[in-house]
């Protein structure tokens, strides 16, 4: 027994070392996974422009400039007042999309917590406690997955009236079946483990075993589920503003902005410009953050 | 005496890991005569995969193999992937530890069995069922015609390792390397697949190389054996010296450290500590952080592998001075 | 005199077979039917068999982490198998268990610190300072250094974690140890440091032991009494080196016989069994065993042998005897 007790300490000088390298360690999984540092920096620069928004923008985003309008009534393209061109009311186009960040952000990221709620528990209850509980659970995920998405969103925003509280709140009371499968596909992985069995045989309660030591074990999918997530609602806000039932004008997003440009695209193109490059750089950042978080948390994927 | 069938000789693998290269495998010498049962043993990590592996050329791409392993005269490690090709499956063949993993699932058995017929020896469709069907009888499987239309997850484990062996079988090769066929049986399924397989190669007159943990399963298999320790042979003797005179003190170790199953019940002997990971290897003899008789010499200098007498070659300092026939001693 | 400390009673667990889109049950696999035995204070009792025995859900029906179909396991003269969750959760301080896989045993997200402190905090037992001495004792105890406890489980060998994993089973100071083949995961050099460990354990907190293995050396090196299942039933119970001189039912034999002998020049004569083990869902009547038995009569096919002591204090359910 002496001997394994040198054995543990031989281990525990090696060990020691990795206090100092903590710091190195970020830096080595940013090089292993260049996407999640991709990702991560774009994702960061739109969280910037949210924050910042008021001390980026050049003009305020509502105002209807007569300066953006020319004498025969068209919008005014890039010049040096509006870098990046007006639209048709004489709005500065710029700045709409700085502060539209803002909506796309808050209804992307909100939304997806709802899910992310909803599907956590629905997933794990179901999973965990299994029988009729997990094939009612089950059946309605199916049920949720086999709806026509789009047109079920549609239909809640426009009982509730559009606004950008009631957007997020559609799109994530509907959007959990995913995340519910995912993290009741762990929760059955995760139960049957040993760690679970002894924890039962200590005499730790339900809760207790949900709490400590199963939830610590889906943070990893659930997280980059989340991601995912957050830029596919980015996308679904846009459409559905776009389609005229998502966040209303004058209020600034994306979606509506392109829909603006749409009608005037071929007299006024710098109107899609920006709107579809921001919406371009947020789900691509969003989607090469959470397959690059895929690649790191979850070995059994990719390399 | 007759030239080796198969003769490694200090063959190296390291695998490249984080940006540097960890070595698996630091000179491994074995040789193997033609009919001959060998057995490889250690604990895991110590190897003995690897160098089966390396002698199919199974290593994955991140893995350094140097040094030279000949088989009936021609260096495996220069061939060509196509020759190599030709080899495998014929020449020399191989049992996996887990049939469910090495064989294919979607695949009726019957042709599993029957594609090395088709890849090596070119028969006819009718010719090579009538093979299958022999080989299956020939590995004791009582209903072929049924089992050659099956799926491998119909079978038990038992069953399936048959199957293996039937596949392992089909071109008569001259060498069968089996990694651990019975570690996933039970012992009386166990003793069916080993009683099986040694009737094969003794009928057949293979070599046999097999690759285990248990030394049970070598006493019972084996004409001669090799002990490995962190990628090191530290021990190779004919079987029943090997048990009844052991020399490496972890062969000593390994073999006091098992309960008996006869006679009196004493406390048992453990070998104390653990394994060395392949990025900590000590300087020096490997197992002399574990070793009882270390030596000041055993932590600083590695002892050379060497023959002591006609039957017995080991590395460790202890047998330096217990030469029993320097005549045959090689450094 | 032995003091029985915990006695089964026709334990059965039957799993149901469920098919269709209904999922109804169309049969089920009785894992362990009809096991009673008695295990004494300080004793330690072997479960042998090969897999599918119901050895281990054997151990796991005991502790109720899975529920008994019907039978009795009567602890302190209450019968825990009807007991409700609050009043179960008292005696689970005095019945642990050891699993067999040191790698999926001890959850990767905690450090061991927190592990080996979890089932104290779940029994709200003593102060914060005092469960960290606890802990470090423990740790000291199953040989291991106290500073473990700012480590994660990855950052240990298969014998260390096994160690741990010992370690917390032991932080309640249970009476009874469930062993669901604690060494069988272990390199050989590892595996006899873990029974040693486990010997010294036994002496000194005075363990009483049910170790489940398939391996039959390690059960004879340290068990008192050994008990033989095959296909959820039992089929010899003896004294070990009574069982290992003269083992009595036919299976027993056989799975002796099997044991690959780790000494060549002593070659023993081995009884091979025809076939494989019958599918657990629709075992063969009579004796369950009569497909595979070298010794098989008429009426082994018709009638099930009751369990009847062949000697003194050797029981086994064979027509034979």
């Amino acid at each position: 027994m002496d001997t394994s007790q040198i054995q543990t300490t031989n281990v525990s000088t090696v060990n020691n070392r990795t206090g100092l390298k903590s710091r190195n360690k970020v830096f080595k999984v940013l090089r292993t996974y260049p996407m999640i540092l991709v990702g991560g920096l774009m994702v960061f620069t739109l969280l910037l422009i949210a924050i910042f928004a008021p001390l980026i923008a050049t003009h305020n985003p509502i105002t209807q400039y007569p300066t953006g309008i020319s004498d025969i009534g068209a919008p005014k393209g890039p010049n040096s007042e509006f870098i990046f061109g007006a639209d048709s009311i004489g709005r500065d186009v710029f700045s709409r999309v700085i502060y539209g960040t803002r909506v796309s952000l808050e209804v992307g990221i909100f939304a997806s917590l709802i899910s992310l709620f909803i599907g956590v528990t629905l997933g794990v209850v179901s999973g965990y406690f299994g029988k009729w509980v997990d094939m009612v659970i089950m059946r309605i995920t199916d049920t949720m997955l086999a709806f026509p998405f789009l047109l079920f969103v549609i239909a809640l925003v426009a009982v509730l009236k559009p606004s950008i509280t009631n957007v997020f709140i559609a799109i994530g009371v509907l959007g959990w079946a995913m995340m519910t499968r995912i993290v009741r596909g762990e929760v059955l992985k995760v139960k049957e483990l040993e760690y679970v069995q002894s924890a039962k045989a200590l005499g730790a309660s339900n809760f207790v075993i949900i709490f400590k030591e199963i939830l610590p074990n889906v943070v990893a999918p659930v997280i980059v589920m989340g991601t995912l997530l957050v830029g596919q609602n980015i996308m679904l806000e846009a459409a559905l503003s776009f389609l005229g039932i998502g966040i209303q004008p004058p209020t600034a997003s994306w979606g509506n902005m392109l829909q603006d440009g749409m009608n005037t695209y071929q007299i006024a193109p710098w109107l899609i410009y920006l709107p579809g490059f921001a919406l371009l750089w947020a789900t691509l950042g969003f989607n090469l953050l959470g397959d690059g978080l895929r690649d790191w948390l979850d070995p059994t994927v990719g390399n | 005496m007759e030239k080796p069938l198969l003769d490694i000789s200090n063959l190296k693998v390291s695998f490249k890991s984080d940006g540097t290269y960890l070595n698996a495998l630091s000179g491994v010498n074995l040789s193997i005569y033609p009919g001959e049962s060998v057995a490889l043993v250690g604990e895991s990590g110590c190897g003995k995969s690897v160098t089966s592996l390396s002698i199919m050329r199974l290593l994955k791409a991140n893995a350094k193999v140097e040094g030279q392993i000949s088989f009936n005269g021609k260096n495996l490690l220069s061939l060509g992937t196509k020759e190599m090709r030709k080899i495998r499956g014929q020449d020399v063949s191989m049992i996996f530890q887990e049939p469910m993993s090495a064989l294919n699932p979607v695949i009726r058995i019957g042709d599993q069995i029957g594609e090395p017929l088709f890849l090596h020896e070119k028969l006819t469709k009718r010719q090579i069922k009538t093979r299958v069907l022999e080989l299956l009888r020939l590995v004791g499987i009582a209903r072929p015609e049924e089992i050659y239309r099956e799926y491998i997850h119909q079978l038990s484990g038992g069953m399936r390792q048959r199957v293996m062996i039937a596949m392992a079988m089909a071109c008569k090769p001259k060498l069968i390397i089996a990694d651990e066929p019975t570690t996933a049986l039970d012992v009386t399924v166990q003793a069916q697949i080993l009683d099986l397989l040694r009737n094969l190669q003794k009928e057949n007159n293979m070599a046999l190389l097999l690759i285990t943990h248990d030394l049970g399963v070598v006493s019972e298999m084996c004409e001669r054996a090799a002990v490995m320790y962190a990628g090191k042979i530290v021990e190779e003797s004919t079987v029943d010296t090997l048990f009844n005179d052991p020399r490496h003190p972890y062969t000593k170790g390994l073999i006091s450290s098992i309960p008996k199953l006869e006679g009196e019940r004493n406390r048992l002997k453990p070998i104390p500590g653990n394994v060395p990971s392949l990025a900590n290897m000590p300087q020096g003899c490997r197992f002399a952080p574990r070793c009882e008789f270390a030596m000041e010499q055993c932590i600083h200098q590695e002892p050379s592998y060497m023959a002591i007498n006609k039957k017995t070659s080991v590395g460790c300092w202890l047998e330096r001075g217990n030469n029993d026939d320097r005549s045959t001693a090689t450094s | 005199m032995t003091e029985a400390l915990l006695q089964v009673k026709n334990l059965k667990k039957y799993f149901p077979i469920k098919k269709g889109i209904l999922q109804q049950t169309v049969g089920h696999v009785k894992a362990v039917d009809n096991v009673s035995f008695t295990v004494n204070k300080g004793e330690t009792i072997g479960i042998v068999g090969e897999s599918g025995c119901g050895k281990s859900t054997t151990g796991k029906t005991i502790l109720r982490l899975l529920e008994p179909t019907d039978g009795e396991i009567i602890y302190k003269n209450e019968n825990l198998a009807s007991l409700s969750a609050s009043k179960l959760k008292e005696y689970r301080k005095e019945m642990q268990i050891v699993f067999q896989d040191p790698f999926s045993s001890l959850n990767p997200r905690y450090r061991i610190g927190r592990i080996l402190e979890r089932p104290m905090e779940i029994h709200n037992l003593y102060t914060k300072k005092e469960r960290k001495q606890k802990v470090a004792e423990i740790l000291q105890k199953c040989g291991m250094d106290p500073s473990a406890v700012n480590k994660f489980p990855h950052e240990f060998s298969g014998g260390q974690r096994q160690r741990i994993g010992i370690a917390r089973a032991l932080t309640l100071n249970p009476n009874l140890l469930i062993l669901d083949e604690p060494v069988s995961a272990l390199d050989v050099s590892i595996q006899s440091q873990i029974i040693n460990l486990l010997e010294d354990l036994q002496d000194e907190m005075d363990l009483t032991y049910l170790f489940i293995s398939h391996d039959l050396s390690v059960v004879r090196h340290i068990s008192d009494r050994i008990l033989v299942m095959y296909l959820g039933q039992m089929f010899e119970m003896s004294e070990t080196m009574a069982l290992f001189k003269e083992p009595l039912h036919p299976y027993t034999r056989a799975l002796l016989s099997a044991i690959p002998v780790h000494n060549p020049t002593e070659k023993r004569e081995r009884i091979v069994l025809k076939g494989d083990l019958p599918s657990p869902s629709n075992p063969p009547g009579g004796c369950v065993f009569h497909t595979r038995c070298p010794s098989a009569m008429d009426i082994c096919k018709q009638v099930k042998p009751d369990w009847k002591q062949a000697k003194d204090g050797h029981f086994v359910a064979c027509h034979l005897y």
